[in-house]
């Protein structure tokens, strides 16, 4: 059935649109939320609004298409990685992580134990600075401006280092199949690292004072967006969002990599599945997270090579693995971020997948989430999923 | 008689399945399913080839252990003339990863939905559907998803797919180069 | 060794608080943490993966640079300096393409392509002032000495000027000058290195004729089919 308000000529052209399948009822409203509204970053949602309730919503990802996944069987391998971590902006080393891992695997490397402790430390530093990144979203969608802007500045200590560390600020293109490509900078960056930790650690309080303890937070966020946990296995979610239904799920402890086997830390679990749930079970694991990056530094690096030893990388461009497929994947802020690569002998992968999470969260879960919501509460539901978008669109 | 040979050879490699938790968990999931066929990759890693017409009901079976499906990946092998559709199962009780595998034909691409078994599993039909062209049957949301529509009609993902022509034909030839061999003209 | 803990409410769960969110008041009493630009610089860390330098005398034109580039930002260029062709191409790097992964820094097998921090480069939409983004990177000691003269990590060139018989005038920051004459793309040499003034312009259509030569390979498939469906 077609909508008979839309004007003729537009119907081929509005054809696979759901909100055009349907008519709209008289006491309804169509409203355009995003992409240019803060909270959704860069995709937009097509909400049926009664009154201030929405009625039902329409996902509308596609704005960050840039067609990766197809560019990526025209290079490369190493190449790849710049092209990659282009996914996830704010946690770039994830991306770079699982398609090395995934190649690592398929080419049967063994990396090195200096390499690993150095991958396992940036994805901590980089899960550190996502939550940065997440505090300050969250807390100017709730109104708590302030501390979003404290958290921008303690996550500029972060890209400081990475930018010692890698050679890039945001990009850091440093993780590569087989290793890294830059050793430590030296005892000096080590020692800067633990400042850093040091120092956001005693800024922990602070946040908790002006936004995790806030009763405005607890009043925004407390019975929104209310999942359980059959809900939220059957709709593939994954990180926080899922831990906060009760469901302990954490790749770094059901399917560990790197270094955490070796690791000590707590998965917080709870059992309400609300907004609120969501956003004091990051809270625990930005802790839990400054907990681990001490004790890789109480650890210290390994001595020995950052790059595996192999003849093949001589002939860097032309680095052929063998044919074989694999599936990595590692615990970002936002939930399982895994890659799957398939290799059919020659220089360039012959497939690459990337499983975001935000593929379920900001598809599936949001639409059935965003519900019978109030329209203020849409952008705090968008942002404790932590929704992102690049995940959806690649 | 040959064929026989195979099939006895596969029931010895079934029955040496390793004795370890993903070893049983394939062995259980087979006894219940033997039209699949299924092996241990490694630690937390388990195979499963499954014929199209039953991926419906295996999918169904192994959702009782593999809570999860994290993704639908698509594989074009296109000198086979076959995709190669790899449902990725992650089961959250074991801790282990299941590639779910089954091929159909390219011109007849057609599988049924599992959205009755993951909800979630509409995205990834979506996606899959607007790439590859693959017709899920049941889910109701096939269309553009992604891509615009112009784009959506090529299927871009495929192998057959030209890149290099659609990007010229869509921005001009500005944005042209040479491949890394200096052979081949690409994107 | 330690293991990861499932830990539950007891330790998650916060209680609301009325009065805690007043505390930041005493951030009004604290140094801001903005840099005051322009009293204030941020350096770029040390091997910081800016702007490229190339020892022209090391390059031996394998184009290991141009096969890893993974925006196809890097064109081997044959070059003329004094008359003279070089022995082998050079890489010209297109920094509207580039992705400063430099990765084609990490492959050069002689060491010739290197980096600098400079990473500042504005210019106007003008033609003349856009040719600055294509450039064949100059020599690391010329790059370093006009850092440490200037220290605020601009473009090394100030101008490239080109002239209509392909030759290019680099105006460094410094007032010195870099001529150099392009006479050629691709792997291969030019044909003719130095032939007579009116076979120039011929050149150029030689290399812009192997493009076309090109394009059938990638273009048979799919004849214009797409603008039809619109």
């Amino acid at each position: 059935m077609t909508n008979p308000e839309v004007p003729k000529e537009l119907r081929e052209e509005a054809k696979g649109h759901d909100m055009y399948l349907h008519p709209i009822a008289k006491d309804t409203y169509e409203l355009f939320f995003g992409p240019q509204h803060m909270a959704t970053e860069n995709f937009s949602i097509i909400l049926k609004m009664d009154g201030n309730r929405v009625e039902k919503a329409i996902v509308n990802p596609g704005f960050l298409h840039r067609g990766f996944e197809k560019l990526a069987e025209q290079r490369p391998y190493f190449t790849n990685i710049a092209l990659l971590l282009r996914i996830c902006v704010p946690e770039s080393d994830v991306p770079e992580n699982i398609y090395s891992m995934a190649v690592d695997e398929i080419v049967g490397w063994e990396v090195p134990e200096r390499a690993v402790w150095i991958r396992t430390t940036v994805l901590e530093m980089a899960r550190l600075s996502a939550w940065m990144f997440w505090i300050m979203g969250f807390g100017n969608e709730i109104g708590l401006y302030t501390a979003g802007q404290w958290a921008a500045a303690y996550r500029e200590r972060f890209m400081r280092l990475f930018e010692e560390l890698t050679g890039g600020r945001v990009y850091h293109i440093y993780t590569v199949p087989g290793g890294v490509r830059r050793d430590i900078p030296g005892d000096r960056w080590l020692r800067q690292l633990r400042d850093t930790v040091e120092y956001i650690k005693s800024k922990m309080k602070d946040f908790d004072e002006i936004l995790f303890d806030n009763y405005i937070t607890f009043e925004r966020t407390e019975g929104v967006g209310v999942m359980d946990r059959r809900f939220a296995l059957k709709h593939a979610v994954t990180g926080p969002n899922l831990r906060a239904t009760g469901v302990p799920y954490d790749v770094r402890k059901d399917d560990p990599y790197y270094l955490y086997p070796e690791l000590d830390f707590e998965v917080p679990v709870l059992k309400e599945g609300d907004s609120l749930a969501r956003v004091l079970v990051r809270r625990y694991e930005m802790e839990q997270d400054l907990y681990i990056l001490e004790q890789l530094l109480d650890m210290g690096p390994p001595s020995g090579p950052y790059m595996v030893q192999d003849a093949r990388l001589k002939a860097l461009p032309r680095f052929k693995p063998p044919k074989g497929d694999a599936y990595a994947h590692v615990e970002s802020t936002k939930g399982d971020f895994g890659a799957y690569v398939v290799s059919n002998g020659t220089h360039k992968p012959y497939r690459v997948h990337v499983r975001g999470p935000s593929q379920s969260h900001g598809v599936t879960v949001l639409e059935e989430l965003l519900k019978g919501a109030r329209l203020a509460d849409v952008p705090v539901i968008l942002k404790t999923l932590d929704n992102c978008p690049p995940d959806i669109d690649r | 008689m040959d064929m026989n040979e195979n099939k006895t050879n596969e029931k010895v490699e079934e029955t040496r399945l390793p004795d370890t938790k993903e070893g049983k968990l394939v062995k259980a999931l087979i006894g219940k399913a033997p039209y699949a066929e299924g092996s241990v990759r490694r630690e937390r890693r388990v195979e499963f080839h499954v014929p199209a017409e039953r991926i419906h009901d295996f999918l169904e079976l192994a959702s009782e252990t593999f809570e999860m499906l994290m993704q639908i990946s698509v594989v074009d092998w296109l000198k086979e003339g076959e995709f190669e559709v790899v449902y990725q199962l992650w089961s959250v009780s074991e801790g282990v990863h299941a590639f779910v595998r089954t091929r159909i034909p390219r011109e007849d691409a057609k599988l049924p939905t599992v959205m009755d078994i993951w909800p979630v599993a509409e995205t990834y039909e979506r996606e899959a559907h607007e790439f590859f062209g693959i017709i899920f049957k049941g889910n109701p949301r096939l269309g553009p998803f992604l891509l615009e529509p112009r784009e959506y009609e090529k299927h871009p993902l495929r192998k057959d797919f030209n890149m290099l022509s659609y990007v010229k034909a869509i921005y001009g030839d500005d944005f042209d180069r040479y491949d890394e061999s200096k052979t081949n003209y690409v994107i | 060794m330690g293991m990861a803990r499932v830990v539950g409410e007891d330790k998650v769960k916060l209680r609301k608080s009325f009065v805690k969110p007043w505390m930041g008041i005493k951030y009004l009493f604290k140094k801001p943490v903005t840099i005051k630009i322009p009293y204030e610089k941020m350096e770029p860390a040390p091997k910081y993966r800016g702007f490229h330098t190339l020892d022209w005398k090391k390059c031996v034109g394998c184009n290991f640079c141009g096969q890893i580039c993974p925006a196809r930002a890097i064109e081997m260029t044959w070059i003329e300096v004094d008359g003279k062709l070089e022995k082998r191409p050079h890489p010209k790097v297109d920094y509207g393409r580039c992705t400063f992964c430099q990765f084609c820094v990490d492959v050069c097998p002689t060491g010739a392509l290197g980096f600098s921090e400079s990473y500042i480069l504005t210019t106007g939409g003008l033609d003349e002032e856009l040719e600055l983004y294509n450039w064949v990177p100059i020599n690391p000691k010329k790059v370093r000495e006009l850092n440490e003269r200037f220290g605020d990590y601009r473009f090394p060139v100030e101008r490239i000027e080109k002239k209509p018989d392909g030759t290019y005038i680099y105006h460094l920051r410094d007032g010195s000058k870099v001529e150099f004459k392009i006479v050629g793309y691709g792997l291969r040499p030019p044909k003719k290195p130095q032939p007579k003034p009116a076979a120039k312009p011929a050149e150029k259509k030689e290399a812009k004729a192997e493009k076309p030569a090109e394009k059938p390979a990638g273009k048979k498939e799919e004849p214009k089919a797409e603008e039809k469906k619109e």
